[in-house]
Protein backbone atom coordinates (compact mmCIF):
# COMPACT_ATOMS: atom_id res chain seq x y z
CA UNK A 1 0.00 0.00 0.00
CA UNK A 2 1.51 3.50 -1.20
CA UNK A 3 0.32 6.47 1.19
CA UNK A 4 0.10 8.99 -1.54
CA UNK A 5 -0.56 8.22 -5.31
CA UNK A 6 0.37 11.70 -7.54
CA UNK A 7 -2.77 12.17 -10.07
CA UNK A 8 -4.37 14.92 -11.12
CA UNK A 9 -8.05 14.07 -11.00
CA UNK A 10 -10.90 16.44 -9.57
CA UNK A 11 -10.40 14.32 -5.94
CA UNK A 12 -6.51 15.20 -6.20
CA UNK A 13 -7.43 18.88 -6.68
CA UNK A 14 -10.03 18.88 -4.13
CA UNK A 15 -8.93 20.33 -0.95
CA UNK A 16 -8.26 17.97 2.05
CA UNK A 17 -11.16 19.87 4.38
CA UNK A 18 -13.24 18.87 1.66
CA UNK A 19 -12.49 15.77 1.52
CA UNK A 20 -12.23 14.65 5.26
CA UNK A 21 -16.04 16.35 4.86
CA UNK A 22 -16.68 14.12 2.22
CA UNK A 23 -15.38 11.23 4.12
CA UNK A 24 -17.32 12.24 7.35
CA UNK A 25 -20.06 12.81 5.45
CA UNK A 26 -20.08 8.93 3.84
CA UNK A 27 -19.27 7.75 7.93
CA UNK A 28 -22.56 9.52 9.16
CA UNK A 29 -24.60 8.47 5.83
CA UNK A 30 -23.57 4.26 6.33
CA UNK A 31 -24.03 4.20 10.66
CA UNK A 32 -27.24 6.23 10.50
CA UNK A 33 -28.88 4.17 7.70
CA UNK A 34 -28.86 0.28 7.52
CA UNK A 35 -31.31 -0.57 4.98
CA UNK A 36 -29.23 -2.42 2.58
CA UNK A 37 -31.16 -0.79 -0.46
CA UNK A 38 -29.85 2.62 0.64
CA UNK A 39 -26.69 1.72 1.69
CA UNK A 40 -26.48 0.39 -2.26
CA UNK A 41 -27.38 3.96 -3.02
CA UNK A 42 -24.11 5.58 -1.02
CA UNK A 43 -21.93 2.96 -2.39
CA UNK A 44 -22.86 4.30 -6.01
CA UNK A 45 -21.55 7.40 -4.48
CA UNK A 46 -18.07 5.66 -2.90
CA UNK A 47 -17.70 4.02 -5.98
CA UNK A 48 -17.99 7.34 -8.36
CA UNK A 49 -15.42 8.97 -5.82
CA UNK A 50 -13.22 5.63 -6.58
CA UNK A 51 -13.80 5.90 -10.24
CA UNK A 52 -13.02 9.60 -10.69
CA UNK A 53 -9.76 9.73 -8.58
CA UNK A 54 -8.28 7.17 -11.69
CA UNK A 55 -6.68 5.29 -8.84
CA UNK A 56 -6.15 1.56 -10.32
CA UNK A 57 -8.11 -1.39 -9.22
CA UNK A 58 -4.80 -3.40 -9.29
CA UNK A 59 -3.52 -1.36 -6.67
CA UNK A 60 -6.15 -2.17 -4.27
CA UNK A 61 -6.94 -5.76 -5.11
CA UNK A 62 -5.32 -7.54 -1.67
CA UNK A 63 -7.08 -5.22 0.13
CA UNK A 64 -10.38 -5.52 -1.77
CA UNK A 65 -9.89 -9.31 -1.55
CA UNK A 66 -9.31 -9.26 2.04
CA UNK A 67 -12.99 -7.16 3.09
CA UNK A 68 -14.64 -9.25 0.11
CA UNK A 69 -13.92 -12.08 2.43
CA UNK A 70 -14.64 -10.20 5.53
CA UNK A 71 -18.15 -9.25 4.11
CA UNK A 72 -18.94 -13.15 3.26
CA UNK A 73 -18.33 -14.15 6.63
CA UNK A 74 -20.03 -11.14 8.43
CA UNK A 75 -23.12 -12.20 6.02
CA UNK A 76 -22.77 -15.47 6.86
CA UNK A 77 -22.11 -15.19 10.70
CA UNK A 78 -25.07 -12.62 10.63
CA UNK A 79 -27.36 -15.15 8.62
CA UNK A 80 -26.98 -18.23 11.28
CA UNK A 81 -26.87 -15.80 14.67
CA UNK A 82 -29.37 -12.99 14.24
CA UNK A 83 -32.45 -13.17 16.07
CA UNK A 84 -35.08 -13.33 13.21
CA UNK A 85 -38.31 -15.22 12.40
CA UNK A 86 -38.32 -15.96 8.71
CA UNK A 87 -35.81 -18.30 7.73
CA UNK A 88 -34.33 -18.94 4.19
CA UNK A 89 -32.92 -22.64 5.17
CA UNK A 90 -31.65 -24.83 7.85
CA UNK A 91 -28.43 -26.37 8.44
CA UNK A 92 -29.02 -29.93 10.61
CA UNK A 93 -32.74 -28.83 10.73
CA UNK A 94 -31.70 -27.05 13.61
CA UNK A 95 -29.36 -23.97 12.77
CA UNK A 96 -31.92 -21.21 10.68
CA UNK A 97 -30.61 -19.12 8.62
CA UNK A 98 -32.75 -16.45 8.33
CA UNK A 99 -33.77 -13.46 6.37
CA UNK A 100 -33.11 -10.65 8.58
CA UNK A 101 -30.06 -11.98 9.80
CA UNK A 102 -29.17 -11.95 5.83
CA UNK A 103 -30.32 -8.37 5.72
CA UNK A 104 -27.83 -7.31 9.19
CA UNK A 105 -25.49 -9.25 7.22
CA UNK A 106 -25.99 -7.75 4.19
CA UNK A 107 -25.89 -3.97 5.48
CA UNK A 108 -22.93 -4.84 7.43
CA UNK A 109 -21.00 -5.92 4.34
CA UNK A 110 -22.00 -3.00 2.02
CA UNK A 111 -21.00 -0.76 5.00
CA UNK A 112 -17.29 -2.31 4.72
CA UNK A 113 -17.67 -1.88 1.04
CA UNK A 114 -18.35 1.64 1.09
CA UNK A 115 -15.70 2.12 3.48
CA UNK A 116 -13.27 0.30 1.40
CA UNK A 117 -13.86 2.21 -2.02
CA UNK A 118 -14.39 5.42 -0.40
CA UNK A 119 -11.85 6.29 2.34
CA UNK A 120 -8.33 5.15 0.21
CA UNK A 121 -9.67 7.21 -3.06
CA UNK A 122 -10.09 10.17 -0.81
CA UNK A 123 -6.96 9.92 1.56
CA UNK A 124 -4.36 8.30 -0.91
CA UNK A 125 -4.87 11.23 -2.82
CA UNK A 126 -3.59 13.54 -0.49
CA UNK A 127 -0.37 13.93 0.16
CA UNK A 128 0.06 13.58 4.07
CA UNK A 129 1.50 16.38 5.06
CA UNK A 130 -1.12 18.39 3.26
CA UNK A 131 -3.86 16.19 5.08
CA UNK A 132 -2.35 17.22 8.70
CA UNK A 133 -2.38 20.85 7.28
CA UNK A 134 -6.06 20.44 6.90
CA UNK A 135 -6.87 18.95 9.70
CA UNK A 136 -4.75 21.61 11.48
CA UNK A 137 -6.75 24.05 10.20
CA UNK A 138 -9.95 22.23 10.58
CA UNK A 139 -8.96 23.91 14.18
CA UNK A 140 -8.58 19.69 15.33
CA UNK A 141 -4.89 20.61 18.08
CA UNK A 142 -1.86 19.90 16.65
CA UNK A 143 -1.49 17.32 19.00
CA UNK A 144 -4.08 14.91 17.61
CA UNK A 145 -2.85 15.97 14.26
CA UNK A 146 0.75 14.89 14.70
CA UNK A 147 -0.82 11.17 15.96
CA UNK A 148 -3.13 10.72 12.65
CA UNK A 149 0.05 11.44 10.89
CA UNK A 150 2.72 9.29 12.59
CA UNK A 151 -0.56 6.40 12.12
CA UNK A 152 -0.65 7.45 8.70
CA UNK A 153 3.02 7.72 7.88
CA UNK A 154 3.68 4.14 10.20
CA UNK A 155 2.17 1.77 7.97
CA UNK A 156 4.34 2.84 4.75
CA UNK A 157 7.82 2.63 7.08
CA UNK A 158 6.92 -0.27 8.88
CA UNK A 159 5.90 -2.28 5.17
CA UNK A 160 9.69 -0.77 4.02
CA UNK A 161 11.23 -2.02 6.75
CA UNK A 162 9.74 -5.01 6.64
CA UNK A 163 11.03 -5.91 2.93
CA UNK A 164 14.24 -4.69 3.60
CA UNK A 165 14.78 -7.35 6.21
CA UNK A 166 13.26 -9.96 3.90
CA UNK A 167 15.14 -9.04 1.46
CA UNK A 168 18.47 -9.85 4.17
CA UNK A 169 17.40 -12.73 5.48
CA UNK A 170 16.89 -14.23 2.00
CA UNK A 171 20.50 -12.77 1.27
CA UNK A 172 21.44 -15.58 4.04
CA UNK A 173 19.25 -18.86 2.22
CA UNK A 174 17.06 -17.98 4.56
CA UNK A 175 13.85 -19.78 2.72
CA UNK A 176 11.67 -20.76 5.55
CA UNK A 177 8.70 -18.73 4.74
CA UNK A 178 8.08 -20.00 1.27
CA UNK A 179 8.51 -23.75 2.08
CA UNK A 180 5.02 -25.53 3.15
CA UNK A 181 3.60 -26.36 6.31
CA UNK A 182 2.77 -25.04 9.85
CA UNK A 183 5.93 -25.41 11.66
CA UNK A 184 8.08 -24.00 9.03
CA UNK A 185 6.14 -21.10 8.81
CA UNK A 186 5.87 -20.52 12.56
CA UNK A 187 9.83 -20.71 12.52
CA UNK A 188 10.07 -18.55 10.06
CA UNK A 189 8.26 -15.82 11.30
CA UNK A 190 10.71 -15.37 14.19
CA UNK A 191 13.95 -13.94 11.92
CA UNK A 192 11.24 -11.68 9.72
CA UNK A 193 9.29 -10.52 13.29
CA UNK A 194 12.33 -9.78 15.71
CA UNK A 195 14.11 -7.25 14.21
CA UNK A 196 11.18 -5.23 12.89
CA UNK A 197 9.97 -5.14 16.42
CA UNK A 198 13.27 -3.56 17.71
CA UNK A 199 13.60 -1.30 14.76
CA UNK A 200 10.37 -0.01 15.65
CA UNK A 201 10.87 0.44 19.04
CA UNK A 202 13.79 1.94 18.81
CA UNK A 203 12.26 4.26 16.03
CA UNK A 204 9.21 4.73 18.36
CA UNK A 205 11.95 5.82 21.13
CA UNK A 206 13.83 8.03 18.66
CA UNK A 207 10.90 10.03 17.37
CA UNK A 208 9.95 11.02 21.34
CA UNK A 209 13.15 12.43 22.13
CA UNK A 210 13.06 14.31 19.04
CA UNK A 211 9.67 15.35 19.07
CA UNK A 212 10.51 16.79 22.93
CA UNK A 213 13.60 18.47 21.30
CA UNK A 214 11.39 20.66 19.34
CA UNK A 215 8.85 21.38 22.03
CA UNK A 216 5.43 20.12 20.57
CA UNK A 217 2.50 21.07 22.10
CA UNK A 218 3.76 24.64 23.25
CA UNK A 219 1.36 26.90 23.72
CA UNK A 220 0.73 29.85 21.16
CA UNK A 221 0.71 32.96 23.51
CA UNK A 222 -3.08 34.56 23.42
CA UNK A 223 -3.47 36.56 20.55
CA UNK A 224 -1.07 35.40 18.56
CA UNK A 225 -2.32 32.99 15.57
CA UNK A 226 -0.01 30.07 14.15
CA UNK A 227 0.83 30.76 10.39
CA UNK A 228 1.59 28.43 7.66
CA UNK A 229 4.29 27.91 5.07
CA UNK A 230 2.24 26.95 3.21
CA UNK A 231 -1.79 28.13 2.52
CA UNK A 232 -4.24 26.20 1.00
CA UNK A 233 -7.20 27.93 -0.44
CA UNK A 234 -10.73 26.64 -0.59
CA UNK A 235 -12.09 27.24 -4.35
CA UNK A 236 -16.09 27.67 -5.21
CA UNK A 237 -15.95 23.47 -6.08
CA UNK A 238 -14.62 22.64 -2.75
CA UNK A 239 -17.32 25.02 -1.05
CA UNK A 240 -20.22 23.43 -3.15
CA UNK A 241 -18.82 19.81 -2.00
CA UNK A 242 -18.98 20.77 1.54
CA UNK A 243 -22.61 22.16 0.92
CA UNK A 244 -23.48 19.21 -0.62
CA UNK A 245 -22.38 16.57 2.05
CA UNK A 246 -24.51 18.89 4.72
CA UNK A 247 -27.43 18.72 2.61
CA UNK A 248 -26.77 14.85 2.64
CA UNK A 249 -26.16 15.06 5.98
CA UNK A 250 -29.34 17.04 6.78
CA UNK A 251 -31.66 15.04 4.84
CA UNK A 252 -30.88 11.68 5.94
CA UNK A 253 -31.08 12.73 9.64
CA UNK A 254 -34.32 14.06 8.79
CA UNK A 255 -36.06 10.62 6.81
CA UNK A 256 -34.19 8.50 9.57
CA UNK A 257 -36.42 10.47 12.08
CA UNK A 258 -39.57 9.96 10.30
CA UNK A 259 -38.51 6.42 10.40
CA UNK A 260 -37.29 5.89 7.10
CA UNK A 261 -33.74 4.21 5.70
CA UNK A 262 -34.27 1.01 8.29
CA UNK A 263 -34.63 -2.34 8.52
CA UNK B 1 44.91 -10.39 -12.01
CA UNK B 2 46.52 -11.15 -15.17
CA UNK B 3 45.71 -15.14 -14.96
CA UNK B 4 41.63 -14.62 -15.32
CA UNK B 5 39.38 -17.12 -15.90
CA UNK B 6 37.25 -17.06 -19.15
CA UNK B 7 34.39 -16.34 -17.65
CA UNK B 8 33.19 -13.50 -15.52
CA UNK B 9 31.79 -14.24 -11.84
CA UNK B 10 29.20 -11.47 -12.82
CA UNK B 11 28.27 -9.46 -15.61
CA UNK B 12 25.31 -7.36 -16.61
CA UNK B 13 24.47 -6.88 -20.23
CA UNK B 14 22.48 -3.50 -21.07
CA UNK B 15 20.51 -3.77 -17.27
CA UNK B 16 17.64 -1.66 -17.07
CA UNK B 17 15.63 -1.84 -14.18
CA UNK B 18 12.38 0.34 -12.96
CA UNK B 19 10.66 0.26 -9.69
CA UNK B 20 7.47 -0.56 -9.49
CA UNK B 21 6.24 3.18 -9.40
CA UNK B 22 7.92 3.68 -12.51
CA UNK B 23 11.28 5.09 -11.54
CA UNK B 24 13.74 4.06 -13.76
CA UNK B 25 16.62 3.18 -11.10
CA UNK B 26 19.50 1.88 -13.81
CA UNK B 27 19.42 2.78 -17.20
CA UNK B 28 21.47 0.19 -19.37
CA UNK B 29 24.77 -1.26 -17.27
CA UNK B 30 26.99 -3.42 -18.92
CA UNK B 31 30.11 -4.34 -16.65
CA UNK B 32 31.73 -7.26 -15.99
CA UNK B 33 33.36 -8.61 -12.54
CA UNK B 34 35.97 -11.65 -12.16
CA UNK B 35 36.78 -13.78 -9.40
CA UNK B 36 39.27 -12.27 -6.96
CA UNK B 37 37.99 -8.76 -7.68
CA UNK B 38 37.87 -5.78 -4.83
CA UNK B 39 35.59 -3.24 -7.02
CA UNK B 40 34.25 -0.21 -5.17
CA UNK B 41 30.76 1.39 -6.68
CA UNK B 42 30.49 5.39 -5.74
CA UNK B 43 28.25 8.20 -7.19
CA UNK B 44 25.99 10.40 -5.54
CA UNK B 45 22.64 9.15 -3.57
CA UNK B 46 20.17 7.79 -5.90
CA UNK B 47 22.65 7.28 -8.39
CA UNK B 48 21.38 3.57 -8.20
CA UNK B 49 24.26 1.77 -6.59
CA UNK B 50 22.13 -0.65 -4.45
CA UNK B 51 19.84 -1.17 -7.37
CA UNK B 52 22.87 -2.57 -8.86
CA UNK B 53 24.20 -5.11 -6.53
CA UNK B 54 20.68 -6.26 -5.19
CA UNK B 55 20.78 -7.71 -8.95
CA UNK B 56 24.19 -9.92 -7.97
CA UNK B 57 22.19 -11.82 -5.77
CA UNK B 58 18.81 -11.88 -7.42
CA UNK B 59 17.30 -9.59 -4.79
CA UNK B 60 15.92 -7.77 -8.04
CA UNK B 61 15.15 -9.35 -11.46
CA UNK B 62 15.89 -6.93 -14.46
CA UNK B 63 13.29 -5.51 -16.26
CA UNK B 64 15.24 -5.48 -19.07
CA UNK B 65 18.48 -7.00 -20.27
CA UNK B 66 20.24 -9.71 -18.60
CA UNK B 67 22.30 -9.88 -15.18
CA UNK B 68 23.98 -13.56 -15.22
CA UNK B 69 26.03 -14.86 -12.21
CA UNK B 70 28.11 -17.84 -12.05
CA UNK B 71 27.07 -18.53 -15.27
CA UNK B 72 23.47 -18.55 -14.76
CA UNK B 73 21.02 -16.34 -15.88
CA UNK B 74 19.27 -14.61 -12.23
CA UNK B 75 16.23 -14.79 -13.48
CA UNK B 76 16.05 -18.72 -13.26
CA UNK B 77 17.25 -18.69 -10.04
CA UNK B 78 16.24 -17.87 -6.28
CA UNK B 79 17.76 -15.49 -3.71
CA UNK B 80 18.61 -18.55 -1.58
CA UNK B 81 20.33 -20.26 -4.58
CA UNK B 82 22.50 -17.62 -5.47
CA UNK B 83 23.31 -16.66 -1.57
CA UNK B 84 25.70 -19.50 -1.81
CA UNK B 85 27.70 -17.48 -4.90
CA UNK B 86 27.26 -14.37 -3.50
CA UNK B 87 26.81 -12.69 -0.04
CA UNK B 88 25.06 -9.31 0.73
CA UNK B 89 25.80 -7.67 3.67
CA UNK B 90 23.02 -5.05 3.90
CA UNK B 91 23.51 -1.39 4.75
CA UNK B 92 22.04 -1.77 8.37
CA UNK B 93 23.15 -4.56 10.32
CA UNK B 94 20.02 -4.02 12.63
CA UNK B 95 18.02 -5.35 9.71
CA UNK B 96 19.03 -8.67 9.96
CA UNK B 97 20.27 -9.42 13.49
CA UNK B 98 17.41 -10.90 15.61
CA UNK B 99 19.41 -13.76 17.78
CA UNK B 100 20.14 -14.24 21.05
CA UNK B 101 23.73 -14.70 20.95
CA UNK B 102 26.37 -13.73 18.46
CA UNK B 103 27.31 -17.31 17.66
CA UNK B 104 23.57 -17.91 17.10
CA UNK B 105 23.62 -15.04 14.58
CA UNK B 106 26.82 -16.74 12.36
CA UNK B 107 25.30 -20.13 12.38
CA UNK B 108 22.04 -18.36 11.17
CA UNK B 109 23.58 -18.99 6.97
CA UNK B 110 25.74 -21.89 7.20
CA UNK B 111 22.76 -24.02 8.80
CA UNK B 112 20.10 -22.60 6.35
CA UNK B 113 22.66 -24.14 3.76
CA UNK B 114 22.16 -27.32 5.07
CA UNK B 115 26.13 -27.82 6.52
CA UNK B 116 26.06 -30.26 8.99
CA UNK B 117 27.06 -29.46 12.59
CA UNK B 118 30.91 -30.00 12.68
CA UNK B 119 31.07 -27.81 9.50
CA UNK B 120 28.69 -25.03 10.77
CA UNK B 121 30.89 -24.78 14.02
CA UNK B 122 34.13 -24.69 12.42
CA UNK B 123 32.79 -21.50 9.90
CA UNK B 124 31.30 -19.71 13.23
CA UNK B 125 34.92 -20.11 15.03
CA UNK B 126 36.91 -18.76 11.28
CA UNK B 127 34.13 -16.36 10.83
CA UNK B 128 34.32 -14.70 14.77
CA UNK B 129 37.91 -14.48 14.35
CA UNK B 130 37.79 -13.00 11.22
CA UNK B 131 36.41 -10.04 12.57
CA UNK B 132 37.38 -10.05 15.85
CA UNK B 133 34.45 -11.26 17.87
CA UNK B 134 35.48 -14.55 19.07
CA UNK B 135 35.74 -13.50 22.88
CA UNK B 136 31.90 -12.48 22.39
CA UNK B 137 30.27 -15.26 21.01
CA UNK B 138 27.64 -15.79 23.88
CA UNK B 139 26.48 -12.46 24.23
CA UNK B 140 23.76 -10.55 23.28
CA UNK B 141 24.07 -8.93 19.61
CA UNK B 142 22.30 -6.09 20.83
CA UNK B 143 25.03 -5.24 23.37
CA UNK B 144 27.48 -4.41 20.68
CA UNK B 145 28.06 -1.49 18.95
CA UNK B 146 26.96 -0.38 15.75
CA UNK B 147 30.51 -0.70 14.88
CA UNK B 148 30.46 -4.37 15.73
CA UNK B 149 27.57 -5.07 14.94
CA UNK B 150 28.18 -4.27 11.29
CA UNK B 151 31.18 -6.55 11.81
CA UNK B 152 28.85 -9.59 13.04
CA UNK B 153 26.78 -8.80 9.45
CA UNK B 154 29.78 -9.39 7.62
CA UNK B 155 30.83 -12.20 9.29
CA UNK B 156 27.26 -14.07 9.28
CA UNK B 157 27.54 -13.67 5.58
CA UNK B 158 31.10 -14.98 5.20
CA UNK B 159 30.27 -17.90 7.31
CA UNK B 160 28.54 -19.32 4.24
CA UNK B 161 31.75 -18.66 2.14
CA UNK B 162 29.91 -17.08 -0.88
CA UNK B 163 32.41 -16.57 -3.90
CA UNK B 164 32.08 -12.91 -3.57
CA UNK B 165 30.68 -10.77 -1.17
CA UNK B 166 28.64 -7.38 -1.65
CA UNK B 167 28.81 -4.66 1.07
CA UNK B 168 26.25 -1.49 0.71
CA UNK B 169 27.87 1.45 2.69
CA UNK B 170 30.25 -0.41 5.75
CA UNK B 171 31.51 2.74 6.92
CA UNK B 172 28.53 5.31 7.29
CA UNK B 173 28.56 6.42 10.94
CA UNK B 174 31.71 5.25 11.91
CA UNK B 175 34.33 7.88 12.82
CA UNK B 176 38.06 7.33 11.19
CA UNK B 177 39.24 4.61 13.20
CA UNK B 178 36.28 2.90 12.87
CA UNK B 179 36.37 3.13 9.04
CA UNK B 180 39.74 2.35 9.02
CA UNK B 181 39.14 -0.94 10.83
CA UNK B 182 36.11 -1.84 8.85
CA UNK B 183 38.63 -1.63 5.89
CA UNK B 184 41.49 -3.63 6.90
CA UNK B 185 38.81 -6.20 7.52
CA UNK B 186 37.39 -5.67 4.37
CA UNK B 187 40.94 -6.18 2.89
CA UNK B 188 41.75 -9.37 4.55
CA UNK B 189 38.35 -11.04 3.33
CA UNK B 190 39.57 -9.99 -0.11
CA UNK B 191 42.75 -12.29 0.93
CA UNK B 192 41.31 -14.68 1.83
CA UNK B 193 40.13 -14.91 -1.68
CA UNK B 194 36.42 -13.54 -1.49
CA UNK B 195 36.13 -11.20 -3.90
CA UNK B 196 34.73 -7.75 -2.93
CA UNK B 197 32.08 -5.74 -4.06
CA UNK B 198 31.68 -2.67 -2.14
CA UNK B 199 29.62 0.64 -2.10
CA UNK B 200 31.29 3.56 -0.50
CA UNK B 201 30.77 7.45 -0.03
CA UNK B 202 34.08 7.79 1.26
CA UNK B 203 36.72 8.47 -1.38
CA UNK B 204 39.44 8.53 0.98
CA UNK B 205 39.27 4.83 1.80
CA UNK B 206 38.09 3.45 -1.91
CA UNK B 207 41.16 5.08 -3.22
CA UNK B 208 43.23 3.48 -0.64
CA UNK B 209 41.84 -0.21 -0.86
CA UNK B 210 40.13 -0.53 -3.65
CA UNK B 211 41.40 -2.34 -6.83
CA UNK B 212 38.52 -1.08 -9.31
CA UNK B 213 36.45 1.48 -9.14
CA UNK B 214 33.23 2.07 -10.88
CA UNK B 215 31.28 5.62 -10.45
CA UNK B 216 27.82 5.87 -11.23
CA UNK B 217 25.36 8.70 -12.06
CA UNK B 218 21.74 8.72 -12.83
CA UNK B 219 21.10 5.08 -13.44
CA UNK B 220 24.76 4.78 -15.89
CA UNK B 221 28.43 4.23 -15.75
CA UNK B 222 29.87 7.04 -15.72
CA UNK B 223 33.82 5.65 -15.31
CA UNK B 224 35.03 2.31 -14.67
CA UNK B 225 38.88 1.61 -14.07
CA UNK B 226 41.56 1.45 -11.35
CA UNK B 227 42.05 4.32 -8.54
CA UNK B 228 44.41 6.16 -10.32
CA UNK B 229 42.65 6.35 -13.45
CA UNK B 230 39.23 7.39 -12.07
CA UNK B 231 40.25 9.87 -9.32
CA UNK B 232 42.63 10.97 -12.07
CA UNK B 233 39.84 12.93 -13.94
CA UNK B 234 38.14 14.71 -11.93
CA UNK B 235 36.00 16.63 -14.32
CA UNK B 236 34.17 13.15 -14.55
CA UNK B 237 34.17 12.96 -11.01
CA UNK B 238 32.69 16.46 -10.84
CA UNK B 239 29.74 15.22 -13.54
CA UNK B 240 27.99 13.15 -10.30
CA UNK B 241 29.41 15.98 -7.30
CA UNK B 242 31.92 13.75 -5.95
CA UNK B 243 35.58 14.52 -5.52
CA UNK B 244 38.78 12.86 -5.27
CA UNK B 245 40.43 12.60 -1.95
CA UNK B 246 41.40 15.94 -0.39
CA UNK B 247 45.71 14.52 -0.98
CA UNK B 248 45.20 13.90 -4.62
CA UNK B 249 43.41 17.39 -5.48
CA UNK B 250 46.28 18.75 -3.39
CA UNK B 251 48.35 16.87 -5.79
CA UNK B 252 46.62 17.80 -8.60
CA UNK B 253 46.91 21.70 -8.03
CA UNK B 254 50.62 21.32 -7.55
CA UNK B 255 50.42 19.85 -11.15
CA UNK B 256 52.09 16.38 -10.40
CA UNK B 257 51.06 14.32 -13.22
CA UNK B 258 51.04 10.81 -10.82
CA UNK B 259 47.64 10.54 -9.11
CA UNK B 260 48.60 10.66 -5.77
CA UNK B 261 46.80 8.48 -2.95
CA UNK B 262 48.96 9.25 0.33
CA UNK B 263 51.15 11.74 2.02
CA UNK B 264 53.79 10.11 2.17
CA UNK B 265 54.05 9.55 -1.97
CA UNK B 266 53.22 13.23 -2.20
CA UNK B 267 56.08 14.48 0.62
CA UNK B 268 58.69 11.82 -1.43
CA UNK B 269 57.43 13.31 -4.96
CA UNK B 270 57.89 17.08 -3.62
CA UNK B 271 60.90 16.57 -1.95
CA UNK B 272 62.50 14.79 -4.50
CA UNK B 273 61.47 17.59 -6.96
CA UNK B 274 62.86 20.42 -4.30
CA UNK B 275 66.16 18.45 -4.11
N1 LIG C 1 11.81 0.65 -3.33
C1 LIG C 1 11.89 1.66 -4.21
N2 LIG C 1 10.79 2.07 -4.88
C2 LIG C 1 10.85 3.08 -5.77
N3 LIG C 1 11.96 3.75 -6.07
C3 LIG C 1 13.10 3.41 -5.44
C4 LIG C 1 13.13 2.35 -4.47
N4 LIG C 1 14.39 2.22 -4.01
C5 LIG C 1 15.11 3.16 -4.65
N5 LIG C 1 14.36 3.87 -5.51
C6 LIG C 1 14.82 4.95 -6.40
O1 LIG C 1 15.75 4.43 -7.30
C7 LIG C 1 16.85 5.32 -7.48
C8 LIG C 1 18.16 4.63 -7.15
O2 LIG C 1 18.16 4.29 -5.78
P1 LIG C 1 19.33 3.49 -5.06
O3 LIG C 1 18.87 3.15 -3.70
O4 LIG C 1 19.77 2.38 -5.93
O5 LIG C 1 20.47 4.60 -4.99
P2 LIG C 1 21.88 4.55 -4.25
O6 LIG C 1 22.89 4.90 -5.28
O7 LIG C 1 22.04 3.27 -3.52
O8 LIG C 1 21.73 5.76 -3.23
P3 LIG C 1 22.29 5.92 -1.73
O9 LIG C 1 23.69 6.43 -1.85
O10 LIG C 1 21.37 6.96 -1.15
O11 LIG C 1 22.18 4.60 -1.05
C9 LIG C 1 16.53 6.52 -6.61
O12 LIG C 1 15.98 7.52 -7.43
C10 LIG C 1 15.53 6.03 -5.61
O13 LIG C 1 14.65 7.06 -5.25
MG1 LIG D 1 22.09 2.72 -1.43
Amino acid sequence: MQMYVAGNSFIHRMDPRAKITVLATILVLIFLVSNPLWLLGVSGVSVAIFLISGLSYQQFRPLIRMVMVLAVIMLILQGFSWPGERALFWLFGRFDFTLEGTLVGLSVALRLFNLLFAAPALMVTTPPERLILGLNMLKIPYKYCFVIAGTLTFFPILQATSDEINAAQKSRAFDLLERRGFVSKLQGFFPQLLPLILLSLRKAYNLQIAIESRALGRVFRKGTRRTYLVEMKMTGMDYAVVFLCLVACLVTIVFRIMGYGTL
Amino acid sequence: MNDRPRSPLISTENLVYEYPGGVRALNGISLEIYEGEFVAIIGQNGAGKSTLVKHFNGLLKPTSGRCVIASKDTRDCKVTELARVVGYVFQNPDHQIFSETIEKEIEFGPKNLGLDKDEVKRRVKEAAEAVGLSDKLDQHPLTLSKGDRQRLAIASVMAMRPKAIVIDEPTTGQDYQGGQQIMSLVTSLHSMGHTLILISHNMELVAEYAHRVIVMCGGEILADGSPAEVFGKPDVLAKTFLEAPQITRIAQRLQIPETVFSSGRLAEIVLGRGA
